[in-house]
């Protein structure tokens, strides 16, 4: 009987059930108990089911709030929203522009570097039961990156885990944010080609490659501004901004 | 806030979601924060405070998994367009509820038909389902973990991972004998 209940709450019934059981309700009063007990219970578990899942997710709302609101904080000017700080920065870089006209400021490949690393924000599950997932989480996204690389090489042991390409990118991020490049290389090369980090990989190749073979930078930097890439602006910055080798 | 930039295509997050486990998880969260900005950036003519439009997000969010776990999105829109219009929704019933203070219980059962809801508003009325929720401490801690995962949206196989049962059929039938147990202690 609970199964039938059941199937009826979820609109499983073909219609001819479905007419038959709202009769039964009607005509029996024991099967119309049974009914309302059952409404009751699921009514009761779907309430509480809900309202957890909606406070984790305030939480996560608010966790969000609170990173965004430290990005913006570390964010260079010219990504300020405020309008005081875009129309300063609009001034100072009329001056700038006026003064080196036709002469943009070259980098070498480390201050290029220097000048746009910036670790893509990650979310990962935090789950209370999930303790490595939790302590990755918690070195990624507050900038412990040493450790975030022990955690993520820890889960990365684990079979389950082996072919994660958000993981393989926390680590070659947290790599690169420790000054290990070549680690990092090696890192982005496990993420497959096609992974939903296709991208963010690329880049972060790119950047790797400045500290080891500008040259080979160069080359990626151009295959990225020449693409729909979402960081093709920057690229294209970087290329002009690139010191002749 | 703003946007954060995109991470996952929408096929990616589809097939995540769908698949379950630690991925999924994980694509859920990258999807409310993803959009977490329609918060801020709510239609203006409702007068929803912050918290009204957040309470109003996660609604449509949870119908959004909701949606995409039953096969019920299919992709016509993107996960976007399709996300805003429940939240535009969410944020029109928000600001009744809002001016009438009534909710209907039926809001609960999504799958009902429209029919059915009409006839179970006949024989079961809002004020006989207050305080219902207490009962629950009365359930064994795994019944109640069981139940609350399968309202959460978790399959009877993820049930089954999670708390050590041999099959997804075992799953289920727990399920309802837990369902069964809840069910005798409402009346």
């Amino acid at each position: 009987m609970t199964e039938l209940i059941d199937k009826y709450l979820k609109g499983e019934l073909s219609e001819e059930e479905r007419v038959a059981f709202e009769k039964r309700v009607e005509e029996d009063p024991y099967f119309r108990g049974e009914v309302k007990g059952q409404i009751k219970a699921e009514y009761a578990i779907r309430t509480k089911a809900k309202k957890v899942k909606k406070q984790a997710l305030k939480a996560e709302y608010a966790r969000l709030v609170a990173e965004t609101d430290e990005l913006r904080r570390i964010q260079p000017l010219y990504r300020r929203s405020s309008f005081l700080i875009v129309a300063a920065a609009a001034v100072v870089l009329l001056i700038v522009a006026v003064r080196l006209w036709g002469n943009s400021p070259k980098m070498n490949a480390d201050e290029l570097f220097a000048a746009y690393i910036q670790p893509v924000p990650l979310s990962f599950s935090r789950s209370e039961s999930d303790t490595a997932m939790l302590s990755l989480a918690t070195a990624y996204q507050g900038a412990s990156y040493a450790q975030a690389i022990s955690a993520a090489e820890r889960l990365l042991k684990d079979s389950a885990y082996a072919s994660s390409a958000q993981l393989w990118l926390s680590l070659a991020i947290s790599q690169l944010m420790t000054d290990q490049p070549q680690a990092a290389l090696r890192s982005l090369k496990q993420i497959e080609p096609g992974s939903a980090y296709e991208e963010q990989a690329l880049w972060y190749e790119a950047l790797a490659l400045l500290k080891v073979d500008p040259a080979l930078a160069r080359g990626k930097l151009a295959e990225i501004a020449d693409s729909g890439h979402y960081m093709q602006k920057k690229a294209g910055e970087m290329l002009e901004r690139m010191e002749e080798e | 806030m703003k946007p954060i930039s995109k991470i996952h295509s929408d096929e990616a997050i589809i097939l995540e979601i769908r698949l379950g486990g630690i991925h999924g998880e994980l694509a859920k969260t990258n999807l409310f924060r993803q959009y977490a900005y329609f918060v801020r950036k709510r239609p203006a003519k409702y007068g929803l405070t912050e918290e009204d439009a957040l309470d109003a997000y996660t609604d449509a969010y949870l119908a959004v998994i909701d949606h995409i776990k039953s096969g019920r999105f299919r992709g016509e829109s993107s996960i976007k367009t399709y996300l805003s219009r429940i939240f535009r929704n969410k944020c029109v019933d928000k600001a009744r509820r809002n001016a009438t203070m009534k909710v209907d219980w039926v809001e609960e059962f999504p799958d009902l038909r429209d029919e059915s809801r009409n006839f179970l508003q006949t024989i079961i009325s809002r004020e006989e389902l207050k305080g219902v929720r207490k009962k629950l401490a009365l359930l064994n801690e795994k019944c109640r973990e069981m139940l609350l995962m399968s309202a959460e949206g978790y399959s009877p196989l993820e049930i089954a991972q999670k708390l050590n049962l041999a099959t997804a059929r075992s799953a289920s039938s727990q399920r309802y004998k837990c369902l069964e147990k809840l069910k005798k202690m409402m009346k």
